[in-house]
């Protein structure tokens, strides 16, 4: 069934307290992602992207980590009040996570092949044989062959590693998957071949998909909805082609018109103003407003409202 | 026109355990004065030696660099300290490049001391601030560390080092890789904005065509220590014959993608340690013929104004590829 939402976060807030500050890394973030969708997740360095995906998985390292109010629902399920056994057992058949560095998923001591059985071994009844056609047939789908079962994963590219990394997450058959950058440090005739392993998964399996990216161009790519994150919060979110083609939130439109592109015939690009903020000294009112070319006296005071139906954006004014 | 910098057959060989690694091989190109020229192609493809070795920060195995029609791989050690003034270098990582214990002034000050050691303090003071200012730093910030600045900030203090000496020439080894996109479009201009003001050339290299694209006038693309193409921008971006340009191109995710068909290409980078004869891209190559692996196939000219290493751009011209050319 399409359209049941499996992941629903609401009003999320996740702090990092250390002794001198209080970090807001999420800070109200509302997201969904119904079955079968992929859900583009796009922000810079430090817009809470990781901190958001590492609750859901319910790894937010504590301390300095605290989910300090909101509800993060997994098919209905509040995650936050479940127990660590069933927190286990979810990431083991549930949701997934694909993180940027593939060596944070792998052992450096084991071969490729005693990890991925491990991972089906632990989570799913099978048998030695069983177990190891499996492992070497979704290698094979993405595209590493099953002669390199031995391997350590010193011996295998960045490319292959990411490969390797994917197969662990799809050995799990989640549900939902949840790749962090999974591409941002390959090159870009790699970065295409993982790409396409990852449409395939969704056109084969039908996975259900949160895909954190910082390239606009990657989302549009494989997403069918969008949603930009700014200081811990969503500011605009909407299907590609509402949010890319009649972009509403000024935070996005600075973005757009920030990135050079193959295809604009422009010199010049216009950047956004001044800095992202510290999310330990987030600006009153609307946190985008010491940026914001349209600012007005209230956005200092207040924080803006969510306009729109579907295409949805926070901002005072009607863009 | 006239050239500042050319490269003549510029070799590069590492000594490795397992044999010869080959990262620049014949390598030959001139830059026009006041130009940029773009250097693209993956990690690893040789792009950081070609720079260091144009600089002799690494020293080149064979071949030539001249500069300003002077011939400084020949140039003795107190020389070429005396050229380093004219040809400076941007590094990727700004953090690495600046001392941790240095305020952001003195790390400017630093190459004032070392080629102007008779300036006046109070010169190089009045200097120093003219420097932040040119390259959009606060006056505020003159005594604060490093580790007060984001990424963005680090590179300007690192660029305001580069052009306190007025170089003529500065090699950008991917500046701006490192930034998040709206911090990247305010480097970005400045540097076109400086290249302008100050009459400098570039080579700027970057694994971002679109990065590339935007701030250059000749393009060329590299795999495995070879320049496979060589053109002004817009051949290469309107008229790209390279097999492995054209894959580059239709493998950068777009926005305006609308379900296109990539040319995708299969497998990886070859090792470039004792490398086969033959065309070095011919593993991954859609067009491979038997003829590619024979034999090496040099860079020549395709038209008077566009250089290619491809035998077989018969057959990929005209052929259809996913990619959206420039209106
Ligand atoms: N373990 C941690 N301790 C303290 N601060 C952290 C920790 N992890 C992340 N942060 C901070 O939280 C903010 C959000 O980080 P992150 O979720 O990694 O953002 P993104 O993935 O969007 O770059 C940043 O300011 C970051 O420095
Ligand atoms: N000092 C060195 N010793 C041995 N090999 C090197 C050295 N520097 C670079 N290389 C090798 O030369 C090749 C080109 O490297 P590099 O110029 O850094 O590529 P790029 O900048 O395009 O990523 C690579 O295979 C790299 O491993
Ligand atoms: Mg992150
Ligand atoms: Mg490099």
């Amino acid at each position: 069934m399409t359209g049941d939402k499996i992941l629903e976060i609401k009003n999320l807030h996740v702090y990092y307290l250390t002794e001198e500050e209080t970090i807001r890394a999420v800070n109200g973030l509302n997201l969904e992602v119904s079955e079968g969708e992929s859900v583009g997740l796009v922000g810079e360095t430090g817009a809470g992207k990781t901190t958001a995906c590492l609750a859901v998985m319910q790894l937010v390292p504590d301390p300095p980590g605290v989910i300090a109010d909101g509800e993060i629902l997994y098919k209905g399920e509040n995650l936050i009040y479940a127990s660590e056994k069933r927190h286990r057992e979810i990431r083991g058949n549930g949701i997934s996570m694909i993180f940027q560095d593939p060596m944070t998923a792998l052992n450096p001591v084991m071969t490729i092949g005693q990890q991925l059985m491990e991972v089906v071994q632990t989570h799913q009844k099978l048998g030695r044989a069983q177990a190891k056609d499996k492992v070497i047939k979704i290698l094979e789908i993405v595209g590493v062959k099953g002669d390199r079962f031995n391997d350590y994963p010193h011996q295998f590219s960045g490319g292959m590693k990411q490969r390797v990394v994917i197969t662990m997450a799809l050995l799990c058959q989640p549900e939902l998957l949840i790749a962090d950058e999974p591409t941002t440090a390959l090159d870009v005739t790699i970065q295409a071949q993982v790409l396409e392993i990852i449409r395939k998964l969704q056109k084969d399996l039908g996975t259900s998909m949160l895909l954190i990216s910082h390239d606009l161009g990657v989302v549009a790519e494989i997403c069918t909805k969008v949603a930009i994150m700014y200081a811990g919060e969503i500011v605009e979110f909407g299907t590609v082609p509402e949010v890319f083609r009649s972009t509403r939130h000024p935070y996005t439109r600075g973005l757009f018109e920030s990135i050079p592109r193959l295809e604009s015939k422009s010199e010049k690009l216009t950047p956004i103003d001044g800095l992202p903020p510290n999310p330990a000294d987030l600006p009153c009112g609307c946190a985008f407003h010491p940026r914001c070319r349209h600012r007005k006296p209230v956005c200092e005071r207040e924080e803006p409202p969510m306009r729109g139906e579907g295409h949805i954006y926070k901002c005072h004014f009607e863009l | 026109m006239e050239t500042l910098l050319e490269v003549r057959n510029l070799n590069k060989f590492f000594k490795v355990a397992a044999g010869e690694l080959r990262a620049l091989d014949n390598v030959s190109f001139k830059i026009n004065k006041g130009e940029t020229l773009g250097i693209v192609g993956e990690s690893g493809c040789g792009k950081s030696t070609l720079g260091r070795v144009i600089l002799r920060l690494h020293e080149p195995t064979s071949g030539r660099v001249l500069f300003d029609g002077m011939d400084i791989t020949s140039f003795s050690p107190e020389e070429m300290r005396q050229m380093r003034r004219h040809m400076q270098i941007v590094f990727q990582d700004p953090y690495a490049s600046l001392n941790p214990r240095m305020t952001i002034s003195q790390s400017i000050e630093e190459p004032l001391r070392v080629f102007f050691p008779q300036m006046r303090e109070a010169d190089r003071r009045k200097r120093i601030a003219e420097l932040m200012e040119l390259v959009g730093l606060s006056a505020r910030t003159y005594n604060a560390y490093p580790h007060e600045f984001d990424g963005g900030r680090r590179q300007r203090v690192a660029i305001a080092r580069t052009l306190a000496v007025n170089p003529k020439f500065v090699v950008c080894d991917e500046p701006v890789s490192s930034l998040d996109v709206s911090v990247q479009a305010q480097i970005l201009n400045l540097m076109v904005e400086l290249r302008k003001r100050m009459n400098l050339t570039y080579i700027f290299i970057s694994h971002d065509l679109s990065v590339v694209k935007h701030i250059s006038d000749y393009v060329g693309v590299m795999y495995l220590g070879r320049m496979v193409e060589f053109a002004p921008k817009s051949e290469i971006f309107k008229n790209p014959l390279h097999p492995y340009t054209r894959a580059l191109l239709s493998a950068i995710p777009s926005t305006e993608a609308n379900g296109r068909e990539r040319l995708i290409l299969e497998g990886e980078i070859t090792s470039p340690i004792n490398p086969k004869p033959g065309c070095r891209f011919a593993p991954r190559c859609p067009y491979a013929r038997e003829i590619c692996a024979e034999k090496n196939i040099p860079l020549l000219e395709h038209s008077p104004s566009h250089q290619l290493a491809c035998v077989r751009s018969d057959e990929t011209i005209g052929a259809p590829f996913a990619y959206n050319a420039p209106a």
